[in-house]
């Protein structure tokens, strides 16, 4: 048949390796796809907030805001608490009702996107078989090709045949599935069904392959992706570049490449996920031949394409001989690019700060406004990311390895990270001060980007260290469940990092204020009693870092943190190494999973250990304290004050040295997890030892401060308050104290080597 | 076949008996090609959509005879239809009908009964003016240069026999 390539498999000495089955993780497409819907329906709420300012009536809205600011209680002067708090209610909910319209514009129009998408979807069956001239393939017109998709069918195990429709006078040997869940169709060419008589393998090898998409499920997304992308340019580019035209000059150049550069991003996604559908296609495709079948053959004669860069982008199907490498070995598809972190993380800022905007309608504080802002995003890019670094290390471990690296993965995400909110259209309206790579490169805000690197950085260190640990542990039982269930925690982790860092890095001018008066109550505490260095009075009890510091879901983010790998050890039993069907598309093949033997009571004894040091060290002090100061002085507001600042001094030191020292003794490949689990321990330890020490102390005067006997309670809001910004404040000291700890280890290692090399012992 | 005109069958005849000859093997499927073919002729020449990229990703064309033949089996039929009507100016209106209804014999296989007197026989000139029109027609229709001389040769053939 012309058209149709002689590649032949070439007989090799060596037996080809039992290629992996990359489906065992859920393929990227899903994810990419979802950052993809994400992303669109961030910008979109950003372009039709635009508009409804555009289209709103100034001089009505500045009545509107008018009338709302009389409300204010920093207008009506009223200085009684209660009537306070009253009117900032009552200034808020007119301020709410004000921006109500702003609201409605934006949901309208993201719901025209969104139904303008389902709508081309659930017209793009009848668009095809219009434009392609589709008729159904009947048994009278061709009972043997019948008869053969019948049973490729059934080969594919799909539950439900689809339709098969074809143009006899399509020239081309190709085929197409389409349709969604239910009307599921593929189209065939007349060139490929004559194949069925002429080439039989090349037909199956293309029938395969199109019923291989309905199998993986990527057909439904393909067109949505495409649908998605249409709408976006019908529903949100073409408006906002409407109401731009009146607003000319720098507004509209400011604005176009930032529309620009967003609609090359879905544009990318969206290519980027038909491309990677292909392949999976292939290989699923190639499970049911074999590696010597048709589509070796079929994909050989395909041409190779030419073009450089953005012509590879522009594409919508992979290089042939990549498609056709992943027959041979889909290894390949196991590695992560940094690349598509680096998409990850523009994506999932690009529209951040618009959904916030949403978010800000029906959530009022700004912390948690962000972490539910996030919540839409990081589960997405934790999907990318975290599949794809638990996909690479599953491959690694397979076969003998202990994990990738991450480093490289981290720092492509923190980049998405600084690049995608400058990409935001939400960047038009506020001044460049408030992004964070401007500002940077300006030679500003130098603690705010490398507290972002460091800590994107760490978050990927720690996705590797999860998937090495379970991976390893779970020798040759399947990591589906387990792969879903910790990224899901690293979902939740990734949400209260963005959540915190952008509400801290936006609060910055209010810290300092707030720091301001943070060092007047020093000083006057000093006056009575010793508290400290300012710096550190601040760190400890500023208001503004406390605000964040005590976010209700911090803890639960830490106890992820610590748990999440560490609880690999509880499936670590019962491991067997063997032949495993379904971790290999060929037979033979053997996972080789390196032994694993995770420590997890020595980080906790250390923790433990630490925190009974604590409730020592404060007894210690209470006594100190109750013979060395006079009962006067012990009975101020100030020495309480600064008794308690002490107490939690000494936690965050307990909980340093607890991390510094499960570094230093770990015996686990990642030592800052132990160190985070041994501080997380400690805090939780000095915790109850801070809470529970006035009633305890309240009934045994030798180290009570103030006579009360047995009177003393502290509440449990304030309990919960310290327990917070204890672990909090404490996991950013036991990370130090690791960080520490891991750097005196390697000094100490290196000198050992060089004393050795030096006496000629080799090493 | 019966809701076809008799131009269609006609094309339909000339087209299958070329097809017997330049590709056995998209026999099967003449019926359902020529029927789609005969509702939209022109869908043969309309460039693809690009909703096929989308796709297994095959973007070379293979050529079948078929839809081929059944165009040129029309230019040419026509081209036919042109000379025959020449020579009726000379013979009488009666010899056209005679070979058409020689040609729809041999696809209804029939062409065992007797043969009409005085059916005009294609001149060789005039079969040689056949070969190139269906030789230029098929490369038109970006069909390989040896199946187009073999479909070209074909019709010819199946010309001449008729």
């Amino acid at each position: 048949m012309s058209g149709v390539g002689s590649t032949e498999p070439t007989e090799s000495a060596a037996p080809p390796r039992p290629r992996l089955n990359p489906f065992v993780f859920p393929s990227e497409t899903t994810f990419r796809f979802g950052l993809l819907v994400t992303a669109v329906l961030g910008a979109s709420l950003y372009v039709w907030n635009w508009i409804s300012t555009v289209v709103a009536d100034p001089a009505e809205e500045v009545a509107e805001f008018r009338a709302c600011f009389v409300l204010s209680p920093l207008v009506t002067g009223v200085t009684d608490v209660d009537e306070f708090s009253a009117a900032s209610d009552a200034f808020t909910a007119c301020l709410n009702a004000a921006n109500r319209d702003v609201l409605w514009w934006m949901l309208g129009g993201t719901a025209g996107l969104v139904a303008l998408t389902i709508a081309f979807v659930l017209a793009a069956p009848r668009w095809i078989e219009r434009r392609r001239r589709l008729e159904p393939l009947t048994e009278e017109e061709a009972p043997a090709v019948r008869a053969r998709l019948r049973e490729l069918v059934r080969e594919a195990g799909l539950d439900e045949e689809p339709r098969f429709l074809w143009n006899p006078l399509d020239q081309t040997a190709t085929g197409l599935a389409y349709g969604y869940a239910g009307t599921y169709s593929v189209a065939l060419t007349g060139g490929l069904v004559i194949r069925q008589i002429a080439d039989p393998p090349a037909f199956d090898a293309v029938v395969r392959h199109e019923l291989a998409h309905i199998r993986n499920r990527d057909v439904a997304i393909t067109y949505a992706t495409v649908a998605l992308w249409y709408a976006f340019l019908v529903a949100a580019v073409a408006p906002f570049f409407l109401t731009l035209l009146d607003d000319g000059g720098d507004g509209l150049s400011n604005l176009s490449w930032r529309v620009v550069a967003l609609a090359a991003l879905v544009y990318g996604t969206r290519n980027s996920v038909l491309r990677s559908r292909e392949v999976y296609a292939d290989v699923r495709a190639s499970a049911g031949e074999g590696r010597r079948g048709g589509l070796r053959r079929v994909l050989g004669s395909l041409r190779k394409p030419v073009g450089g860069v953005f012509a590879r982008l522009r594409r919508l199907h992979p290089d042939p001989a990549v498609r056709l490498a992943a027959l041979d070995d889909t290894r390949p598809l196991f590695r992560f690019s940094p690349l598509v972190a680096f998409g990850s993380g523009v994506a999932a800022t690009i529209a951040y700060e618009n959904v916030v905007t949403l978010v800000s309608f029906f959530v009022d504080d700004p912390i948690d406004m962000r972490f539910v802002a996030a919540l839409a995003f990081a589960p997405f890019a934790v999907g990318i990311v975290g599949y794809g670094i638990w996909r690479a290390t599953f491959a690694a471990v397979a076969e003998g390895g202990t994990g990738i690296p991450t480093v490289k993965i981290g720092l492509a995400l923190a980049a998405g990270f600084l690049v995608g909110p400058e990409l935001s259209l939400a960047q038009f309206i506020v001044t460049d001060d408030d992004a964070l790579l401007a500002s940077l490169l300006r030679g500003n805000d130098f603690p705010w980007g490398a507290a972002l690197v460091l800590g994107l950085v760490l978050f990927s260190g720690w996705l590797g260290t999860v998937a090495s640990y379970w991976a390893r542990s779970l020798g040759d039982r399947r990591p589906q469940i387990p792969a879903f269930l910790t990224l899901l925690a690293g979902s939740a982790v990734l949400s209260a990092f963005m959540g915190v860092f952008y509400v801290a890095r936006d609060t910055r001018e209010a810290i300092d204020f707030s720091t301001k008066g943070s060092a007047l109550q020093h000083a006057a505490v000093a006056e009575t009693a010793w508290a400290g260095p300012v710096w550190l009075w601040q760190a400890l009890l500023d208001p503004a870092f406390l605000v964040v510091a005590q976010r209700p879901f911090i803890p639960p983010a830490l106890a992820l943190l610590c748990a999440v790998p560490l609880a690999a050890v509880l499936v670590g039993g019962g491991r067997r190494d063997g032949v495993t069907d379904w971790a290999f598309l060929d037979p033979g093949g053997q996972l080789r999973p390196s032994r694993l033997g995770l420590d997890v009571v020595r980080p906790l004894a250390i923790g433990l250990g630490a925190g009974l040091a604590f409730w020592a060290l404060l007894l210690v002090l209470r006594f100190s304290l109750h013979n060395g100061v006079s009962a006067e002085t012990r009975a101020t507001d100030a020495f309480l004050l600064s008794f308690y600042f002490w107490t939690l001094v000494l936690a965050l030191a307990a909980q340093l040295a607890a991390g510094a020292l499960a570094a230093f003794l770990s015996r686990n490949p990642n030592r800052l997890v132990d160190a985070l689990a041994a501080g997380f321990v400690a805090g939780s330890l000095a915790t109850l030892g801070i809470v529970g020490g006035p009633s305890v102390a309240s009934c045994i005067d030798p180290i009570a401060l103030n006579p009360a006997p047995c009177a003393w309670t502290v509440s449990a809001s304030f309990s919960w308050d310290v327990f917070r910004q204890v672990v909090a404040q404490g996991a950013l000291g036991s990370l130090a104290g690791g960080g520490l700890a891991l750097g005196l280890r390697a000094w100490l290692d290196r000198r050992r080597a060089d004393e050795l090399s030096a006496a000629g012992v080799p090493g | 076949m019966s809701a076809q005109s008799v131009d269609d069958a006609l094309v339909a005849a000339l087209a299958r008996a070329s097809v017997e000859r330049a590709a056995p093997e998209e026999l099967p499927l003449f019926r359902a090609t020529s029927t789609a073919y005969f509702e939209n002729p022109a869908a043969l020449e309309q460039r693809r959509s690009r909703d096929e990229m989308l796709g297994f990703g095959v973007d070379a064309a293979v050529m079948l005879v078929t839809p081929v033949a059944l165009a040129v089996a029309k230019d040419v039929i026509e081209f036919i239809g042109t000379q025959l009507r020449a020579r009726a100016e000379k013979e009488g209106e009666g010899a056209i009908d005679r070979v058409l209804n020689r040609l729809l014999r041999r696809d209804e296989k029939e062409a065992a009964s007797p043969e009409p007197a005085g059916v005009p026989e294609l001149t060789d000139e005039q079969l040689e003016q056949v070969r190139a029109l269906a030789l230029e027609k098929a490369k038109q229709l970006k069909l390989s240069d040896a199946k187009a001389e073999l479909l070209a040769e074909s019709l010819v053939g199946s010309l001449a026999t008729a």
